[in-house]
């Protein structure tokens, strides 16, 4: 499939997503939740499941489509409606991490989580693999922001939409794009 | 060999598009949380939203004036609107099933003398249940407890009674059981994760709690 078939169908479902969290929000039609949830809900849970695990993924979904439910007169509209259930999310997962106390809220942002003297070894590992799985472990190296950045990316989103997501800016976004591509590279280099 | 932008972009996309493939969220996920939004979103009258917004704005400190607001709040519901009463209803099948539900009250007041009942027949008649219900909650020489297991189906909950019995529990039951407790979200969510829960029933066999079970139900063999 091309990518203006995809873009194409990607405009289309959000249009389509836009109209039926509009009419939700004014009808309280349970038929048109269900149509956001079957065509959001394995999107948001791999999104989760990328930066979790399984059972912290369904609990966070959970919370979100929940949340969704209750503040659902909060949507304005000025975000894609896939944009503000991802930022829901999001949210829901950084306070479910502050609570783990999993995340320091140091600037992890523009640094790598492995130590230099480590990196030879997961590059020995990853030769051995396949590529995508290479790739899945190499994405999975990346710092926390830097790995979120990505993900929404390659579930296309735009960066504005990735920076109200992430509550940073664009130039920020863009950059923690540029760090996760150069890193991946790094890692998924061939040897000789 | 260093790859090139496009190269690395693509391979992204591929693996993008093949792991989210591998990684749907689990069919008993989605399940379990399609019956969850169907008992959350039933929709609301104007007075559940007025204590919804109550329940934002007041703090723990101020809790007995919440809790009076909310007793008024039930009895206009129910001098008012008369949407729903509580209603056990029993059939036999391989062991009973009892199934707990709100129904409209019509159906209820027809063994009253007047049909079309004055506001003072409505007030005595709430008066009443409500000093049932109360009575209920705090006499526990008529309370009992027991442990069952849960089972999610798409019109609520089923509760076996070490396959004795089972109490079936609707949606809307659950939506008003969950209002008129007061459950936060969290204590909801938490309660939905347990397989096994305590029941508190009342001397007619309604249900006056529900509580998360660390201990499966102790069923005689």
């Amino acid at each position: 499939m091309g990518w203006k078939q995809i873009s194409g169908r990607l405009g289309l479902a959000k249009a389509q997503s836009q109209q039926w969290m509009t009419d939700y929000q004014q009808t309280g039609d349970q038929a048109l939740l269900a149509n956001l949830f079957m065509l959001h809900a394995d999107a948001l849970y791999f999104f989760l499941l990328r930066q979790s695990n399984a059972e912290l993924a369904a609990d966070i979904s959970q919370q979100s489509w929940l949340k969704l439910l209750e503040q659902r007169q909060q949507f304005q509209g000025d975000c894609s409606f896939k944009t503000w259930l991802f930022c829901l999310a999001r949210n829901a997962l950084l306070d479910e991490f502050r609570r783990q106390q999993r995340w320091g809220f140091t600037d992890i942002t523009e640094t790598m989580l492995v130590p230099e003297g480590e990196m030879n070894a997961i590059e020995h590992q990853l030769s051995q693999l396949q590529q995508q799985r290479q790739l899945d472990l190499a994405i999975q190296q990346l710092p926390f922001l830097q790995q979120e950045t990505l993900l929404l990316q390659l579930e296309g989103f735009s960066l504005a939409e990735i920076a109200v997501i992430a509550s940073s800016s664009a130039e920020t976004v863009k950059s923690r794009l540029r760090y996760a591509k150069t890193t991946l590279a790094s890692l998924m280099e061939d040897k000789p | 060999m260093k790859r090139s932008d496009e190269e690395l972009d693509q391979q992204l996309q591929q693996w993008y598009q093949q792991s989210r493939q591998q990684n749907v969220m689990p069919m008993a996920v989605k399940k379990q949380l399609a019956a969850q939004i169907a008992a959350t979103s039933r929709p609301t009258a104007s007075w559940q939203r007025l204590i919804s917004w109550i329940l934002q704005l007041v703090s723990w400190r101020n809790i007995q004036a919440l809790t009076a607001v909310c007793a008024l709040g039930v009895g206009w519901q129910l001098l008012q609107q008369e949407q729903s009463y509580y209603q056990i209803s029993q059939s036999n099948d391989v062991y009973p099933v009892q199934v707990h539900q709100f129904t409209p009250q019509q159906t209820v007041a027809t063994s009253l003398d007047k049909p079309d009942s004055s506001a003072g027949q409505r007030q005595a008649l709430f008066t009443q249940k409500y000093q049932d219900y109360l009575q209920a909650s705090q006499n526990s020489q008529t309370q009992r407890q027991l442990i069952v297991s849960r089972q999610f189906s798409e019109d609520g909950w089923h509760l076996d009674v070490c396959q004795q019995m089972q109490l079936q529990l609707t949606n809307e039951w659950l939506a008003q059981f969950k209002l008129q407790r007061q459950w936060t979200e969290p204590q909801w969510q938490q309660l939905q994760q347990s397989d096994w829960l305590q029941v508190t029933t009342g001397a007619q066999g309604q249900i006056l709690a529900l509580q998360r079970s660390e201990q499966p139900p102790n069923c005689a063999p």
